[in-house]
């Protein structure tokens, strides 16, 4: 099962607010709970606590970078699902459906499902699904309904539980839409900052919270307690228009990040209107003098099915 | 001798005073012992008002009683509108002190007999208001210095209100003062407010009355600046004027304007963790304006009419950050009413209510759901299938009723009555038939009965094909109630009654509110009891002391029974007031009442296309929040200025703090809870002149 610590009280956490929606079709009541002040929140979405799934891509055999499946092709599903901990190893279940046409709730199936794929063996690799999209598939969009499982096995025959020894088990949905029309954000080409330096993607090898000081590969240093602007900035390419024949207006990007230690001061910016790039506040976390190194994960979504993701790192070392 | 008609269903309980000139009273006349039973008195509003009567008539003076309420309705008197501990002066708060009525947790309508607050309607003089609070309750949009009573229908309400099924709650407006210039002026932390009223000369009175909040100047202190920019701190407004004119001594014609205005804008400094599409600006605004022209009077000596023509304008804005409704509809409300005298024992009234409302709407938001009983209205706005929709509808809604008093003996009326129905924008024509009667059998005591049906349409929204279904049709309710009422002693009350409601044809989203998204398939019921006392129990001592048991349960499609979402089993509620002499008075209010149902949360499921955890829940409604108990306290001083009053008060509400835990906040992920409290103590302290 999900293991989480609750985080301490935090300048960060003090300051957010905790706000509900004044809609839907009530007149401006609630108002009071929409401005109940600054509660502490209960959990930090921006901070990796535990194994955590953070996001899932669609790709389209022979066509990676798109998003939207046709009747008839291969697609795979790659899960993000990073943890703060050195060794991972998930094992899963997923079944895969015409989706059920729902405006609200958890996805369901709206047939049963043309694929169910099982690896009840724990592995470190992602969790992945492939299948192929039925030739006569009549829903709008496919769901990808399964669980993942931290060094444990699904519950025999289910996609929903995991064996009751799991170190971490969640439920999971993802829905596909069908088409052509959409292709995955590309942050590839993203400059990652962190203040006035950029962030390489080179990858430390070391895991989360572990001494980063003398690190064979450079990566940028931050005292801990200091306060810097994390910023992306996709390729102009990573937006595509809503509408192709005006290409007037670009699709929204949501960037969300998660940090394995440290603050941000936001889980989720939007890139959209003429804006080119999103930014957070981040706060280094104290450090011993070794340093300690900091993973980033920023996920980017284009509220059409469309995602990429990258991960950045860098090491707190007074 | 002259027949004066008994006018049925316009006055207010209480003992009224008719004046008689010339000739003499036997003792023995057939009329006299039916006179000071029976209500045989010209229409009055006002208690103990003279009629004055032709010089050949018998001279006496009686003491008669009003019209018999409905069976289940209460009142509360003018004397008690502005001093109820706990509802800073606001009588149409104070509703929530009578048996019957639930607690509300601030949003905008009163719970009655365990019908939903959309079910139920507000009025003032016959007009619907669509908005009965600021800001979800703060206080009243009309002031209550111009109010005479208000009334509270929890069930069983005539055959002149329709459209809804629950109940209906009316502010009766009293004349403006034509003994001279009066005025108020009251400020406090809240709001500041002012009165105006006096003669015009030649029989006619006016009366002017503005009100303000006060809330916008410390606002932004409350504010975390690094959470929201504050483009247009909270601003409310309202007003109401009226002139009123006698036209010869049978008529009288009143002009009556009144609205409301509620504002407010924040930006959000960074979108929020808990729902990313809360971001940018939000914020809105409300109002809405009434202008009536209304006459009434004796059409003939056995006969007496009202009829009202009102239009209005009604406006809501409300964004955040991309998403947006905007709704506004223009009004017409025409209301007539005939009252005719067939004899000493029985009485007609028909009537005409016609309710036309021509809308233009535009909506981009989530796919709108099932008003209560859907725990997933509460999820982040991103979990829902957003839509872009606008509209204009045109929603004619004529109607007719007509209503027998027939009094079989001086102790007994049994009001027959049918309510007719039109909704032309669903093609269907309803047909309500109600039933009350009463009977005094003691002196002090008296039964009272009453069944009906009642017929509500869909919002307009729910019947468009973008949102809702052309196909939902209004749904309808029976109710029955049941009691006794007993004078205990002058001036004291007490009674109980029991009641049902059986809801049938409710409309309910469709499961996952696929299309065609509502459907006229949910049933519900409720039912209880309720006991009160009520009046003066030494002088200048008054208390009501209400309680109410009851249930409230409702079945989407095929579900299981479930708990309404503000089921309130017990509500308990004693509010005193006392006059403690020197111009010193006090009050209070204490309330008891069983937490809501909520709908416990038993794991998640990560919905990667959207980011966000969706909560898998447990049988709906099938935990409660703790028992809601909160004491509030009114104290305040008057002070004689020439000819007029100075007062200063202080109102404390939730004087012990109670936490009053309403619901729950959940992480991000709901791997954690924690409830959320109530209103903490909350003082306002003010400062009345009056003229």
């Amino acid at each position: 099962m999900t293991h989480r610590t609750h985080r301490p009280h935090s300048a960060r956490s003090a300051r957010r607010p905790r706000a509900r929606a004044l809609l839907p079709l009530v007149a401006l009541a609630g108002l009071g709970t929409a401005l109940a002040g600054c509660d502490e929140p209960l959990a930090d979405p921006a901070l990796l606590e535990d194994t955590r799934v953070l996001a899932a891509r669609v790709e389209v055999d022979g066509a990676p970078g798109r998003a939207s499946p046709a009747a008839g092709e291969l697609a795979t599903v790659r899960w993000l699902v990073p943890s703060p901990r050195a060794e991972v190893r998930l094992a899963h279940a997923f079944a895969v459906c015409e989706a059920a046409d729902a405006a609200a709730g958890v996805p369901s199936c709206a047939k049963p499902p043309f694929a169910v794929v099982r690896a009840e063996l724990p592995a470190a690799d992602a969790p992945s699904v492939s299948f192929r999209v039925p030739d006569d598939a009549q829903a709008g969009s496919l769901a990808v309904l399964g669980v993942i499982c931290e060094d444990a096995p699904p519950a025999p025959g289910s996609t929903e539980a995991c064996a009751p020894e799991a170190r971490f088990a969640q439920r999971v949905s993802l829905v596909v839409p069908l088409g052509t029309g959409n292709g995955n954000p590309d942050l590839t080409a993203a400059a990652v900052t962190l203040g006035a330096d950029a962030l390489s993607p080179a990858d430390p090898g070391a895991a989360p919270g572990e001494a980063c000081a003398q690190s064979p590969v450079e990566i940028r240093r931050v005292r801990p307690g200091a306060t810097l602007r994390l910023a992306v900035e996709p390729a102009p390419s990573a937006r595509e228009p809503i509408d192709p024949a005006d290409g007037a207006e670009l699709e929204p990007l949501r960037v969300s990040w998660v940090a394995s230690a440290g603050e941000l001061a936001s889980s989720v910016a939007w890139i959209e209107g003429s804006a080119t790039a999103a930014d957070v506040e981040l706060t280094a976390p104290s450090a011993p003098a070794d340093g300690r190194l900091v993973r980033l994960w920023i996920v980017a979504r284009d509220s059409r099915g469309g995602v990429d993701w990258t991960t950045r790192a860098y090491c707190a070392a007074p | 001798m002259r027949v004066v008609p008994w006018v049925p269903f316009t006055l207010a309980a209480g003992v009224f005073g008719l004046t008689c000139a010339g000739g003499a009273l036997a003792q023995d006349s057939p009329g006299a012992d039916a006179a000071a039973r029976e209500p045989a008195a010209e229409p009055s509003d006002t208690p103990g008002e003279e009629v004055p009567l032709e010089d050949d008539e018998y001279g006496a003076t009686a003491e008669v009683e009003g019209a018999p309420p409905e069976p289940a309705e209460r009142t509360i008197s003018r004397e008690r509108l502005t001093t109820t501990a706990g509802t800073r002066g606001d009588a149409l708060l104070a509703v929530e002190t009578l048996p019957g009525v639930g607690r509300t947790s601030g949003d905008a309508r009163p719970v009655l007999r365990g019908a939903a607050q959309e079910d139920s309607q507000a009025y003032v003089d016959g007009i619907p208001i669509p908005q009965l609070f600021h800001f979800g309750g703060v206080t009243s949009t009309f002031s209550s210095r111009l109010l005479d009573r208000v009334t509270l229908q929890p069930s069983n309400f005539p055959a002149r209100y329709g459209r809804v099924t629950g109940g209906v709650v009316e502010g009766r407006i009293r004349s403006p003062r034509r003994d001279g210039l009066h005025g108020v002026v009251d400020v406090s932390l809240v709001d500041s407010s002012v009165l105006a009223e006096g003669p015009l000369g030649g029989g006619t009175g006016v009366a002017f009355g503005a009100r303000r909040s006060n809330l916008d100047a410390a606002f932004e202190a409350f504010v975390p600046e690094d959470a929201y920019r504050v483009v247009a701190a909270p601003v409310y407004w309202d007003y109401q004027g009226m002139v009123e004119h006698d036209l010869g001594e049978d008529h009288t014609l009143r002009l009556l304007a009144f609205g409301s205005r509620d504002q407010i804008e924040l930006v959000f400094a960074t979108p929020a963790d808990e729902d990313p599409s809360l971001r940018g600006s939000v914020g809105g605004t409300l109002e809405y304006h009434r202008v009536q022209a209304r006459g009434t009077g004796r059409a003939t000596r056995t006969a007496t009419y009202e009829l009202g023509v009102t239009v209005g304008r009604f406006h809501v804005l409300q964004q955040i950050g991309p998403l947006y409704q905007e709704f506004a509809k223009d009004e017409l409300f025409v209301l007539g009413e005939w009252r005719q005298s067939l004899g000493a024992q029985l009485d007609v009234n028909l009537g005409l209510d016609v309710a036309a409302s021509y809308w233009d709407a535009r909506y981009r938001g989530p796919q709108p759901g099932q008003f209560e009983g859907d725990p997933s209205g509460r999820e982040p706005i991103g979990a829902r299938r957003e839509l872009r929709s606008s509209a204009s509808a045109n929603l004619e809604q004529p109607a007719a009723w007509i209503e027998l008093a027939w009094r079989p003996s001086s102790r007994v009326t049994i009001v027959p009555a049918l309510r007719v129905d039109h909704f032309a924008q669903l093609g269907v024509t309803t047909f309500d038939p109600r039933l009350s009667a009463r009977a005094r059998v003691a002196a002090r005591t008296t039964l009272k009965s009453g069944v009906g049906l009642y017929t509500q349409p869909p919002e307009f929204w729910q019947t468009l094909p973008e949102v809702g279904n052309p196909d939902v049709g209004p749904f309808r309710a029976l109710h029955l109630t049941t009691g006794v009422e007993r004078e205990l002693r002058p001036s004291l009350r007490g009674g109980v009654d029991l009641f049902a409601r059986t809801m049938f044809d409710r409309i309910v989203a469709t499961e996952g509110s696929r299309p065609p998204f509502y459907e006229n398939d949910g049933w519900g019921r409720a039912y209880g009891v309720e006991t009160y006392v009520d009046g003066e129990v030494a002088p200048g001592h008054t208390v009501l002391a209400a309680y109410t048991l009851s249930r409230s349960e409702r079945r989407d499609r095929n579900d299981p029974l479930r708990p309404f979402d503000k089921d309130q089993p017990h509500v308990l509620s004693l509010t005193t007031s006392h006059d403690l002499g020197a111009g010193w008075s006090a009050g209070t209010r204490f309330r008891l009442v069983s937490g809501n149902p909520q709908t416990p949360v038993r794991g998640t499921v990560y919905d990667a296309s959207l980011d966000l955890y969706r909560p898998v829940y447990g049988p709906t409604g099938s935990e409660r929040d703790p028992t809601f108990h909160q004491l509030d306290l009114r104290l305040e001083k008057q002070f004689r200025v020439g000819s007029g009053r100075i007062a200063a008060y202080l109102e404390v509400q939730n004087a012990y703090l109670s936490e009053n835990p309403e619901g729950y906040r959940y992480a991000y992920d709901y791997s954690r809870r924690e409830p959320v409290s109530g209103v903490p103590i909350l003082p306002n302290l003010g400062i009345r002149g009056e003229l």
